[in-house]
């Protein structure tokens, strides 16, 4: 079942999404990076780690984990996945 | 002789490769500022080869200045006839293979337009047996039409088998990855990579789920706060406590070396050079190689264990609000010892602007340089007397304030330049990969210290060199050494009486802070000539009470104090900038600009408490 979740920054731990696409004002180099790392729109993101205090937060994508900034994980928008 | 380029991913092994290839021990990193970081060597197996290192990058496709340049270092290689590129080897990390693949599909298409052999390094195979897991390498090859060959950069495994591979000859790409295309998309190279991974790389994820246990551990709220704290401690008692026997050894060694080579020496000038200058000068530099061996080790032990990676991600929220990151931490707490370290430290930092800012604020940090000075002063008008029940020492209490004082500034001046500083532009976000867990190599750690101790010397000891050699002259002429107060240095210091006069200075603390210029201690140092005290640093009391004696208020006292605190005239600092940043301009910079605000604060400072006192 699929329920709409703005972005990423969104997720707490152990919860998984599908990424959808980006907000319009990312920039086209950060936007670039992000989905060659995997978070292109489609791929299928867990959040392995979320540390309190607002740190970045951890997001496992394929066979890597990377920590996203709120700035960044705000700017990609998810459908979050539930069992 | 062929070429060899080996490119990857970071964090692929592709360094450890290099140097198991090459019998070499580079440490491969992008490196700010730096044109561009690559490394050549002699295959050992086959001495027909020139292995070639690039800097490890995610994309062919750069977002930054710094990838900019190595991402053109790589296609200027291309460039080359074919045949005289043996192949481009693409290490890719095994336990992520979907990531690498991505990467070294990019590589395949360069190799393909070039028309370059390429051959694909699986590397930390040995780390997917461990595990009982590994990938089709066979099945991969075929796919991509590239050979594939499983190796371990650790242990050696495989490597001989891909030294053969590229002694022989191969042909390069040709076949076009997606059927009925004359060109591929990343979208597509993207797609690709994830169906070759599902296809042929490792099944299971018990890596990844071993990792995220730990990052449960280490990011936990109350545990990761608990161990972050612990080993941080571990981090301060390395660069006080651990160094300290080493540091005095060095220092025994020298004075051993200084009184077995000072008696070849007739009485005059060139034995006051040697004792002064070379031992004193160099001798005090060389006093912090132990201190940088130790910090480099236990650093590169946090950075191997992948440890540095989530530090990072703990400190990275409050230092974010000054304009930091996260990896700016331990460059700073480094730099509470010895900016020097510190400032090396700083290399870890993949954003330039954000490694720009975190040199800023480290030549801020309290350092140990400073303590001398700080503790004189402290004696001298602070009294020896408790508080609260005498758990509190006030002298205690002004040096808390003090350390406090210094590490405050750096933050708000790190925060203010990066308000005038465009923040967004060109600046590469905190998107940090995790590293996996990894057992640290004990004799990897020593020889990196070891080389870097090393480069240390190498590079700021002839700087070091020519700024004691002018001082000591200037404070040695014309009078051969007979009395400071009529050197030149002395006039110099009469010259700039006026410049100290408004903050209640006399012509013999112009001197001091002139001679601090070489090293900040030096500046105890000094004062105890001018007030003719011998082994001023070890007798600080009686220096002190000369001090009061003189008629220096404390308004004075405190205007010295915040001069030392914002200053930044340690000239092993601005030379270790210079070497970093390859430019004289940033320590030019700071040390005018912070050398302003330093005189401007003490001077506020002066009037405040001279109106309060």
């Amino acid at each position: 079942m699929i329920n709409s979740a703005p972005s990423l920054w969104q997720m707490s731990r152990g919860k998984s999404c599908v990424v959808t696409g980006f907000d319009e004002s990312i920039r086209a180099n950060i936007r670039m990076r992000l989905e060659e790392l995997g978070f292109h729109k489609g791929a299928v993101v867990t959040c392995s780690t979320s540390p309190s205090l607002g740190a970045p937060k951890l997001y496992q994508v394929a066979n890597s984990v990377y920590s996203l900034e709120q700035p960044i994980a705000e700017l990609v928008q998810i459908q979050s996945l539930q069992a | 002789m062929k070429k060899v380029l080996l490119v990857g991913s970071p964090n692929s092994g592709k360094s450890m490769l290099f140097n198991r290839m090459t019998g070499m021990n580079q440490r491969v990193a992008n490196f700010p500022g730096i044109t561009v970081s690559t490394h050549a060597g002699m295959c050992r197996d086959n001495h027909e080869l020139e292995v070639i290192d690039f800097p490890g990058v995610y994309s062919l496709q750069y977002i930054s200045g710094e990838e900019e340049v190595a991402v053109q270092a790589f296609n200027n290689a291309l460039e080359a006839p074919v045949g005289e590129i043996a192949a481009v080897v693409c290490v890719v990390d095994a336990t992520r293979l979907e990531k690498g693949l991505f990467f070294a599909l990019q590589v395949r298409e360069a190799c393909r337009a070039a028309g370059h052999p390429m051959v694909i390094a699986s590397n930390l195979t040995d780390i997917l047996s461990r595990h009982g897991m590994a990938i089709d390498a066979n099945g991969l090859s075929t796919e991509v039409s590239v050979p594939v060959v499983p190796v371990s950069a650790r242990s050696g495994d495989g490597v001989l088998a891909l030294v053969a591979l590229l002694g022989g000859e191969m042909p390069a790409p040709t076949s076009l990855l997606a059927k009925n295309e004359i060109a591929v998309d990343q979208n597509r190279l993207r797609n690709l990579a994830e169906d070759l991974t599902q296809a042929f790389g490792p099944k299971g994820d018990y890596l990844l789920q071993s990792h995220n246990k730990a990052d449960q551990f280490f990011l936990n709220t109350f545990t990761g706060g608990i161990s972050f704290l612990l080993i941080m401690f571990l981090l301060f008692q390395s660069i006080f406590t651990w160094a300290s026997p080493l540091m005095d050894g060095v220092e025994t060694l020298i004075g051993a070396t200084a009184e077995a080579v000072l008696p070849w020496f007739d009485d005059g000038w060139t034995r006051d050079f040697v004792a002064d200058a070379l031992f004193g000068g160099l001798g005090s530099f060389l006093v912090f190689v132990p201190q940088i061996f130790i910090l480099t080790m236990v650093v590169g032990m946090m950075e191997d264990s992948g440890y540095l990676a989530r530090a990072a991600v703990i400190c990275h929220r409050p230092l974010r609000s000054f304009g930091l990151t996260g990896k700016s931490f331990v460059p700073m707490l480094s730099g509470v010892a010895c900016a020097i370290p510190g400032i090396y430290a700083a290399r870890t930092i993949e954003s330039p602007r954000r490694r720009w800012l975190t040199y800023l604020a480290i030549p801020l940090m309290p350092c140990s340089a400073r303590l001398p000075v700080y503790g004189l002063l402290i004696a001298a008008f602070i009294p020896d007397q408790t508080v609260l029940g005498g758990w509190v020492g006030l002298q205690g209490l002004a040096m808390l304030f003090i350390y406090l004082f210094g590490i405050v500034a750096g933050l708000l001046v790190v925060a203010v330049v990066s308000r005038f500083d465009d923040a967004d532009k060109d600046d590469t976000p905190f998107v940090l990969e995790m590293p996996p867990y990894r057992t640290p190599g004990f004799l990897t750690l020593v020889r990196n210290a070891w080389e870097r101790s090393g480069d240390f010397i190498k590079r700021a000891g002839p700087v070091i060199f020519w700024v004691s050699l002018v001082v000591w002259v200037l404070g040695y002429m014309p009078n051969y050494g007979q009395d400071l107060g009529e050197s030149w240095l002395g006039y110099a210091g009469r010259l700039i009486e006026p410049i100290f006069a408004p903050l209640g200075l006399d012509w013999k603390y112009g001197v001091a802070i002139l001679a601090s210029f070489l090293a900040r201690e030096v500046f105890v140092g000094t004062l105890g000539t001018l007030f003719g005290i011998e082994d001023s640093e070890e007798n600080i009391g009686s220096l002190a009470d000369q001090i009061t004696a003189s008629g220096l208020g404390l308004a004075s006292g405190v205007a010295v104090v915040v001069f030392f605190a914002l200053a930044s005239q340690c000239i092993s600092t601005l030379a270790t900038l210079r070497r970093e940043s390859r430019s004289w301009r940033l320590p030019a910079q700071l040390f005018v600009g912070y050398g302003v605000m330093a005189y401007v604060v003490a001077y506020l400072c002066y009037l405040l408490v001279g109106a309060v006192v």
